[in-house]
């Protein structure tokens, strides 16, 4: 009981942190996120046309490395300007072939981007040793553009520009300027695939999005209450009106409803009592106190039949809630008592409850139990009051089943006096917890209350 | 569970910003992957090859419409320049070029190397030509970077010849060197006993080494024949084959042996007896002969350019020549 308001506060609390503080936060930078995609879906958008250029000067030949040429796109835009008039030309060629043109001159490099408009350039020196006689070759040799080693070659005077594929990554283009002099190399490129950055914005702006919803809902409940079955809805706010719910007819599904909260009561003390302190009329405080079967005063029993005591140890099943018990017993009393005489009942009655007083559990089954049968059997006006009423608490001890079984057997006999005695043995037990029956019976009735002394001094005679 | 969603919270607050540090309007820029230069390229491509051969076949064409070798030295060279020069010559003189002079524009095969370095060489097969004469191996040769390929060499193959298989043109081949190893004999040394089987014909040593081709058969017919007329006038003759210095271009092929084309130059003195005169033999030398004056001697000077087949070693095979060309070039009158 005590640790249920610090619980609720403690569930409360933390809905509250989970949906005004971090619920918000989530929509907001889910909000930001897709913001974001926006943008760069629109005005951040990377543009299609790259233009790198650089200025080169002191070499008469400029060449790329492998790859330079279809960085950015497989088609290429080179454009080449010269101060001069000379001729100017561009070709594409193998990287070896370029090597082997370039033995013995200094050249330019272009290396890379350096960044989105420039190139990054390198002055290089060919060596000598590629070809025997490059020296030789410089008079002789034939002119740039009638080289059989380019794949393809454009010249013009002044500026030359020429679209190239560079597929081949290990093609290299190669530029002559005419001679030693300044020029301004530009790649241009149209790229074909753009860069997706909203994509990723949007994702995570769904899942924060997500996030939001799921810490407003799920992630606001304590986990217990979510891994109840019995929790009919997520929402923190029905968590106290869990405990309110009563439970009216005893149906197969709460019965295993029961059965696990049981379980769950091994671990946290739950409060039956506040079940049954709705069905009960009467306002008791109920203590769980541990009640050993074997120290009972039968005598004490007897005489604190009427007090309104709660000893919960032995009336309540941890299976069967005592409510589900005691209208099972109603029925089966009901059923049993227009059969049989009522006498037989009690004893019976009185006998299973004896069987599974031990059972702490059993409290609210026999108060169940109790309830119900009391009700039953003063409808049918027995002459024998307190061992109908008797026998309904003290059936209400023994579990469902061993009731099922002993009630019916004792139904069977008539005679109640026989019967009883050969069940003496298992109305020692019932007797001691007989005090205890007879005290929650009373709590619930004030009828059996009364009868329940009477009942106890019945069921010792017989037992004598 | 509190802590857990805190967790969670702030690692897609993190993973956000850092979203946000990434999306420069551009993207990253590009970087150059070094691509791995491992993997051989051939020198040149088939269009390549294509262009550069109807350049020099454009050559001499208008060499040939001209009878003229002045233009010819800017896409011939070697055995070939001395060949067309005088076949041009030759054709001046008689008004046509020589039949065997064709070069077909179309070809069945070509062989482009891998090297890197220079000098490169191509081979390159044609068709037969029109008139049904065999096939011609050209041997195209660029011997620097800033040169450009010429023809070096045509030498017609035999009918029936077998040529060694070579790879495609998009993989390439590796060219040879004269001293290349693991075959029979090195491309030198077979260039040199097929001389020496020119000059010793059956006694020479290496006559088991070679199988029998049409040129030494051609070439035996004739001297007999010659040799007939010579000893019917008292005269004589002699044949004296020279294998100058690199003047021969090897390719590999994908069966393991090579494929060698070879310069040999080859005199034919003759002597007529009884202080008879020796005059020009054909038409061909009467031409190159020119206007000179005969006398009891003759030498003509012939360039000859075979094309052998050296097998692998262990292969059991003998060297073949595979094709061959012979042209008078100069006629003296000693």
């Amino acid at each position: 009981m005590d640790n249920e308001p610090s619980a609720e506060k403690k569930a409360r609390h933390h809905a509250r942190l989970m949906r005004g503080v971090v619920t918000p936060i989530l929509g907001l930078l889910a909000v930001a996120s897709i913001g974001l995609g926006l943008m760069n879906a629109t005005e951040w958008k990377p543009s299609r046309t790259i233009t790198a250029q650089t200025q080169v000067s002191g070499s008469r030949y400029v060449v790329t490395d492998p790859g330079v040429s279809g960085l950015v796109d497989d088609d290429v835009k080179v454009n080449v300007s010269v101060g001069g008039a000379e001729k100017v030309c561009i070709a594409s060629t193998s990287a070896k072939d370029a090597t082997g043109w370039l033995s013995g001159e200094t050249y330019t490099r272009l290396t890379g981007l350096e960044d989105w408009s420039t190139l990054s350039t390198v002055k290089a020196t060919g060596d000598t040793s590629a070809s025997a006689d490059a020296a030789a070759e410089e008079q002789t040799g034939v002119d740039f553009k009638d080289s059989d080693m380019w794949r393809a070659v454009t010249c013009d005077e002044r500026n030359v520009e020429t679209e190239i594929n560079a597929k081949n990554s290990s093609d290299v283009l190669l530029i002559d300027l005419g001679k030693k002099q300044n020029a301004d190399v530009s790649l241009t490129w149209t790229r074909k695939t753009l860069p997706d950055f909203a994509m990723p914005f949007y994702f995570v702006g769904g899942l924060l999005a997500l996030g939001a919803v799921l810490t407003a809902s799920v992630f606001a409940m304590p986990p217990h209450r979510r891994r109840n079955k019995r929790v009919v809805s997520g929402m923190a706010g029905q968590l106290e009106e869990q405990e309110q719910q009563p439970i009216e007819e005893v149906s197969v599904k709460d019965a295993v409803a029961g059965s696990l909260s049981g379980l769950a009561s091994a671990f946290k003390p739950r409060s039956r009592r506040s079940r049954r302190h709705a069905a009960a009329s009467n306002d008791e405080i109920a203590q769980p106190t541990v009640v050993d079967p074997s120290a009972r005063n039968l005598v004490a029993d007897a005489a604190g039949d009427t007090e309104a005591d709660d000893e919960s140890v032995g009336e309540e099943t941890s299976v069967i809630s005592a409510d589900e018990l005691q209208a099972y017993f109603a029925r089966l009393a009901q059923e049993s008592g227009e059969s049989f005489g009522m006498g037989t009942q009690t004893d019976a009655e009185a006998d299973s409850g004896a069987g599974s007083g031990a059972d702490s559990g059993t409290e609210d089954a026999a108060e169940d139990v109790t309830e119900a049968e009391s009700t039953t059997e003063d409808a049918t006006e027995n002459a024998p009051e307190e061992t109908e009423t008797e026998a309904a608490s003290e059936s209400a001890d023994s579990e469902s089943d061993e009731s099922d079984d002993k009630v019916t057997d004792e139904t069977e006999s008539d005679e109640s006096a026989e019967s009883n005695e050969s069940e003496s043995d298992e109305s020692n037990e019932s007797d001691e917890t007989d005090a205890s029956e007879s005290d929650e019976s009373d709590n619930n009735d004030t009828d059996s209350a009364e009868s329940a002394p009477s009942d106890e001094e019945s069921a010792e005679e017989e037992e004598a | 569970m509190n802590k857990r969603t805190l967790t969670r919270i702030t690692a897609l607050i993190a993973s956000a910003g850092m979203l946000v540090s990434l999306a420069a309007c551009e993207g990253q820029v590009p970087q150059v992957t070094s691509t791995s230069s491992e993997k051989t390229t051939p020198d040149l491509s088939t269009a390549q090859e294509k262009a550069i051969r109807n350049k020099i076949l454009d050559v001499l064409d208008a060499a040939d419409n001209s009878k003229s070798a002045d233009g010819l030295a800017e896409r011939v060279t070697g055995p070939q320049l001395d060949v067309r020069t005088s076949e041009l010559t030759i054709a001046k003189a008689t008004g046509k070029m020589q039949a065997k002079a064709v070069i077909p524009r179309k070809i069945t095969q070509t062989v482009i190397p891998v090297n890197d370095g220079w000098p490169r060489t191509v081979f390159t097969i044609t068709t037969t030509t029109d008139d049904q004469q065999s096939k011609r191996l050209l041997v195209l040769t660029q011997d620097s970077a800033r040169d450009n390929y010429k023809l070096w060499g045509v030498a017609r193959l035999f009918q029936g010849a077998k040529l060694p298989k070579f790879e495609v043109p998009k993989l390439g081949s590796e060219m040879g060197t004269a001293k290349d190893s693991k075959l029979v004999a090195t491309p030198a040394e077979a260039v040199n006993e097929y001389c020496d089987l020119l000059n010793s014909g059956d006694s020479s040593k290496y006559k088991k080494d070679f199988a029998d081709d049409m040129f030494r058969d051609d070439l035996q017919k004739l001297s007999a024949t010659v040799q007939q007329g010579m000893e019917a006038n008292k005269g004589t003759q002699q044949q004296v084959f020279t294998v100058p210095k690199d003047q021969i271009k090897i390719m590999r092929s994908a069966d393991g042996g090579d494929l060698v084309v070879a310069r040999i130059d080859s005199t034919w003195t003759r002597q007529a007896g009884e202080g008879r005169e020796s005059l020009p033999a054909s038409d061909e030398e009467k031409a190159l002969f020119g206007g000179g004056k005969a006398t009891s001697t003759m030498k003509v000077t012939y360039v000859n350019v075979i094309a052998l087949w050296v097998p692998a070693a262990g292969s059991g095979q003998q060297i073949t020549a595979v094709g061959a060309e012979r042209q008078p070039v100069k006629v003296e009158a000693l």
